[in-house]
């Protein structure tokens, strides 16, 4: 019973951090039609400016939380501005700015902040205890934010009137604009909105995990499958992808070897592209 | 009269690779450095696969998973020649022809598949590979690698391997030159153009991009058997996702719609960071450098790059704007 | 007419940045040829591999910079004196990448073009096997600042490689031994190491190693490095309901989360890591609420009582890099080990280094004093053992231990 509690419980907070990981990816993804690879490179970015400002600077941990965002923010205006919008739409090219984004974010943390194991203190401290399930508060904290975010994401996407427009642009960027909404702005929005997700990720990751200038590349293999996985086009479909992928990763290690259990989750991942390339919840957008 | 500019063009670039060819052949015994030696073998390799990759991309589709078939190709000769005793010879072949029977086989569900969908169960291909290498670790060392592979050479020096790499690099490249400019080879482009349009006139496309698709594998399964043979070591990080990430870099750097696109992307974007080894921690600096600036000045790659000159001379110079059609007319 | 402005100003910086990088290595490539074998400038040059930048380079550039503080020492000290005549140390240090190709590149780049007779550097296992691959043909001595303990990575079929720092096996036994004084009530021990292509071979070992104790250690739980949760992991580990869990190779993180991980789901027993783990480090991953009972192999800047060279270096390496790390010492003493024994040899020829290598009787090291053995474990005597420092985790606060001596038969 306990290891069944523990799984699921390990299941849902797994699958929490894959989804708030995906989330900024997704969002690129689907709405501007980015296949942004820096994204781990932005998480780990996300999760330094965090730490600089808490442990550096000794501010309070939830006002640097919230200042990081902003700063990420600026960042995701920065990037649309300069790395993005003059080359939308040229998949080739979106390809070699995002690889030379990854070795210049990495490489300038390397030399910046390398040689040093950082992490960021716990956000809650302690463990919460209700009947069978344990879960510490970090992680707890972890899950309610991964699941309040996507939330808030897919209520942005179809109930405001800036996702709406996010979607025109996916889906017919000439149309949009002949309705007068302001393709740069929105895609400026939309960038920003992603670095932000992939700050608060990689804060909470920081937080829960450690620190190393290299940390995006392995969790950049797990947000493309995910997002993969539940569908180019669909922000809440990441929650199943999300959940499923989580619980395999969460819960098969348990029974088997760990390369085994990434065997079969890649394996699993494919056969179902292979049945429904647009994967879960995917639609066509371009 | 115009002078038709195919016939005036292609003999050009004849010129300039056999002339490449030569002053290849004719460097180790111009320059004893070994380490120029081991970046151009590396080189010759590299370029085997990212020639296959741009090969590949004829048809349209753009392989995410390039690297995992090296390491399939290298693992199944590494297995036949160090644990069965095969010769490395006859085991490199062998290593292609089964890479090639792999990717025909995962290539028809895959050829289903479209776009960047095709692009992303191929790159899940390349990290499935790996994982399931990483399952037979007693045979492919896993993450800390496999040494003792059998060489191709038993001597030390690293001429014969420099002499075998470039006349097998010049080899497959005439057979991907003579493949893409043959019937086939426009059946391809076709493909990539309009599916639709290709299949109305008669072409099976879902059949001719997954033989594209296994050829271009089959010649990364070469390059991969042909690394081992020659490194000696291999450790899986030279066939992770990263590392099909830097193939097809190398592809769209060098242009991915001419033939030699891959060639001087791979030379420029394998050599310069190993010349630079003093710049030390800033190395990979330097290679984003290299990437940003052909992204921003150069649309069509580096080997673009000559025409895109003569471009601007052109404009300055004799043209064709109105101004001078007219006048040249009367 | 901007754009003509703006490609040539960009090939120029390509350009020139790819001229810093050849002349650099040109002009150490001249002066070594005239150097060479003569004595004109008195310059002994050691080729150092290290991880600069790639995967674990985070982790493992402390290696090299320890090399450099040790070049730089053993040059303010006078160098090294061959029949009278004194040499200079001339550190050639090169990134591995975390890569076999980039390293082959180098290691070819130092012997060939270099003219290194000797090459020193990297803790990686795939690296250390690629160097060793080249060093070996050419006979060249190579010296590593760490051994996994498997037979492909250094053995009997490498006779020109040497360990210059405790490895694997070494810091297993003092762990052991801590365990025994400490936690005598243990009996049971949950292994937990990374499944890189060497765990079952490490398995053969930890047993052996543990029967040798009275110990029983199931397999190991292995973990990829893949992994970005450990949960499944302690699940694992903690399901076979043993008196303590042990962490090995594979990385700081990979320890520091496994403690937490524990200590969160209420694991009160010793949790133990046999490689070099700094407490401070685990610290800051694990918190201060699962940072109880733990110890590892690992000292700072602020470890009392440090033999007098620890001390030094730990006064060089603190204002330079902000700390002192276990793994500045590693880099150090594999350099040292080797200088020590070419003083003892009083000569630079290879043969006669070796022979050195193999049958100096004392070596002086940051920890304290270093012997050569390892016949029987690894079946050749060239790995140099010496005094390891020890920290544990009590309450939140790191505790130093100590310095415990090591054997290696």
């Amino acid at each position: 019973m306990e290891t069944a509690s523990t799984c699921i419980m390990n299941g849902l907070v797994t699958s929490a951090m894959y989804i708030l990981v995906s989330l900024g990816f997704a969002l690129l993804l689907s709405i501007m039609g980015i296949f942004n690879f820096a994204h781990g490179a932005i998480y780990m970015v996300g999760g330094f400016v965090t730490y600089g400002f808490s442990v550096a600077l000794g501010i309070n941990p939830w006002a640097s939380f919230v200042l990081s965002i902003i700063v990420m923010g600026l960042f995701g205006l920065f990037l649309e501005k300069f790395c993005f919008r003059p080359f939308m739409g040229n998949a080739n090219s979106m390809m070699i700015m995002s690889i030379a984004l990854i070795f210049i974010l990495e490489t300038g943390a390397n030399i910046w902040l390398g040689g040093w194991t950082r992490a960021l203190p716990s956000f809650i401290p302690g463990v919460l205890k209700a009947g069978f399930f344990s879960v510490t508060w970090e992680r707890f904290l972890t899950l309610i934010i991964g699941a309040v975010l996507l939330v808030l994401m897919t209520l942005l996407i179809n109930k405001t009137t800036i996702g709406q427009q996010m979607l025109a642009v996916a889906q017919d960027k000439t149309g949009a604009a002949l309705q007068g909404i302001n393709i740069n702005r929105t895609a400026a929005f939309a960038t920003a909105l992603a670095c932000m997700m992939a700050c608060v990720a990689g804060t909470l990751m920081a937080a829960l995990l450690s620190l190393n200038p290299y940390m995006g590349d392995s969790i950049l293999n797990k947000a493309i499958e995910v997002v993969i996985l539940s569908g180019i086009g669909s922000i809440g479909g990441v929650f199943f992808g999300g959940l499923i992928i989580g619980f395999l990763n969460a819960v098969l290690p348990v029974f088997i070897s760990s390369a085994l259990s990434e065997t079969i989750v890649l394996v699993i991942i494919m056969v179902i592209l292979l049945i429904r390339p647009k994967g879960l919840f995917g639609y066509e957008l371009f | 009269m115009l002078k038709n500019p195919f016939v005036t063009g292609r003999n050009k670039t004849v010129y300039i690779y056999v002339g490449l060819v030569i002053v290849l052949l004719l460097f180790p015994l111009v320059v004893s450095s070994t380490f120029y030696i081991h970046i151009l073998i590396l080189s010759f390799i590299y370029v085997i696969a990212a020639g296959s990759l741009r090969l590949i991309s004829t048809s349209g589709q753009i392989s995410m998973g390039h690297a995992g078939f090296m390491g399939i190709g290298a693992y199944v000769s590494i297995y036949l020649s160090k644990f069965l005793g095969v010769s490395p010879w006859i085991s490199m072949a062998i290593a292609a022809l089964i890479t090639l029977i792999i990717a025909l086989i995962v290539g028809i569900p895959f050829a289903r598949l479209r776009g960047i969908y095709f692009t992303m169960i191929t790159l899940f291909f390349g990290l499935g590979a790996l994982s399931i290498e990483q399952l037979f670790s007693d045979y492919t060392g896993g993450y800390s690698g496999i040494a003792g592979i059998p060489a191709l050479f038993s001597t030390d020096s690293k001429i014969p391997y420099y002499y075998f790499f470039l006349i097998l690099v010049t080899v497959c490249l005439i057979i991907m030159f003579r493949l893409e400019h043959s019937r086939i080879g426009q059946t391809w482009k076709a493909v990539a153009q309009s599916y639709s349009v290709a299949s109305s006139i008669g072409i099976n496309e879902l059949q001719q991009r997954v033989l594209v698709f296994a050829i271009g594998c089959a010649f990364a399964g070469l390059a991969g058997a042909g690394l081992a043979h020659y490194s000696l070591v291999l450790s899986q990080s030279n066939f992770n996702l990263l590392a099909s990430m830097y193939l097809i870099v190398y592809v769209l750097v060098g242009g991915i719609a001419s033939f030699a696109g891959p060639i001087i992307g791979t030379a420029i974007l394998v050599m310069i960071p190993e010349m630079s080894r003093s710049l030390k921690d800033y190395v990979p600096l330097l290679f984003a450098a290299i990437m940003l600036i052909v992204l921003f000045t150069m649309p069509k790659g580096l080997a673009g790059l000559p025409a895109q000159v003569k471009g601007w001379f052109h404009r300055k110079n004799k043209g064709n704007t109105p101004k001078e059609v007219i006048n040249n007319a009367s | 007419m901007k754009r003509v402005v703006f490609i040539v100003l960009a090939m120029t910086m390509v350009i020139s940045l790819m001229v810093l990088g050849c002349s650099n290595s040109k002009t150490t490539a001249t002066s070594a040829a005239a150097t060479g074998s003569s004595s004109a400038e008195n310059v002994i040059l050691i080729g150092d591999i290290e991880h600069l930048t790639g995967v674990a380079s985070d982790q493992l550039k402390p290696i090299g910079d320890g090399v450099m503080i040790a070049q730089d020492y053993i040059n303010n000290k006078g160098g090294v004196v061959i029949n009278g005549k004194t040499y200079k140390l001339k550190v050639l240090q090169q990134d591995n990448k975390m890569s076999t190709d980039a390293t082959t590149a180098a290691v070819n780049s130092l012997i060939f073009d270099k003219k290194c007779n000797f090459i020193i550097g990297s803790m990686a296992t795939p690296i250390i096997k690629t160097i060793h691959t080249v060093t070996e043909a050419n006979k060249v001595i190579y010296i590593t600042c760490y051994n996994t303990g498997t037979a492909e990575e250094y053995g009997a079929q490498t006779p020109y490689q040497f360990v210059g720092f405790d490895g694997s096996l070494e810091i297993m036994r003092t762990s052991f031994d801590y365990l025994k004084k400490a936690y005598p009530e243990v009996k049971t021990i949950a292994s937990v190491n990374v499944d890189d292509g060497q765990l079952k071979e490490m398995d053969v070992h930890i047993q052996k190693l543990a029967a040798e104790y009275g110990y029983t250690i199931s397999e190991s739980v292995g973990w990829t490095h893949e992994t970005v949760d450990f949960t499944p992991t302690v699940q694992k580990a903690l399901a076979l309901n043993c008196d303590a869990i042990m962490t090995g190779n594979g990385s700081t993180e990979c320890s520091a989360q496994v403690l937490r991980i524990a200590r969160e789901m209420g694991y009160t027993k010793p949790i133990f890591a046999w490689n070099y783990a700094v407490g401070a480090d685990i610290l800051t991953i694990a918190g201060t609420q699962s940072s109880t009972n733990w110890f590892g192999h690992g000292m700072t800047a602020t470890t009392p009582n440090k033999p007098a060279l620890a001390q030094t270096i730990s006064d060089i390496a603190v204002p330079k890099y902000g700390k002192l790390d276990v793994l500045q010492l590693a880099g150090f003493t594999q350099l040292y080990y080797l200088t020590q024994a070419i003083e003892q040899a009083q000569s630079l020829d290879t043969a006669a280094v070796k022979t050195a290598l193999e049958t100096i009787q004392t070596v002086e090291t940051p920890l304290g004093t270093g012997k050569v053995g390892g016949l029987q474990t690894y079946g050749i005597a060239h790995s140099l053992y010496h005094p390891v420092p020890m920290n544990a985790l009590q309450d939140g606060k790191v505790v130093d231990l100590g310095f415990f001596e090591t054997t290696c038969p």
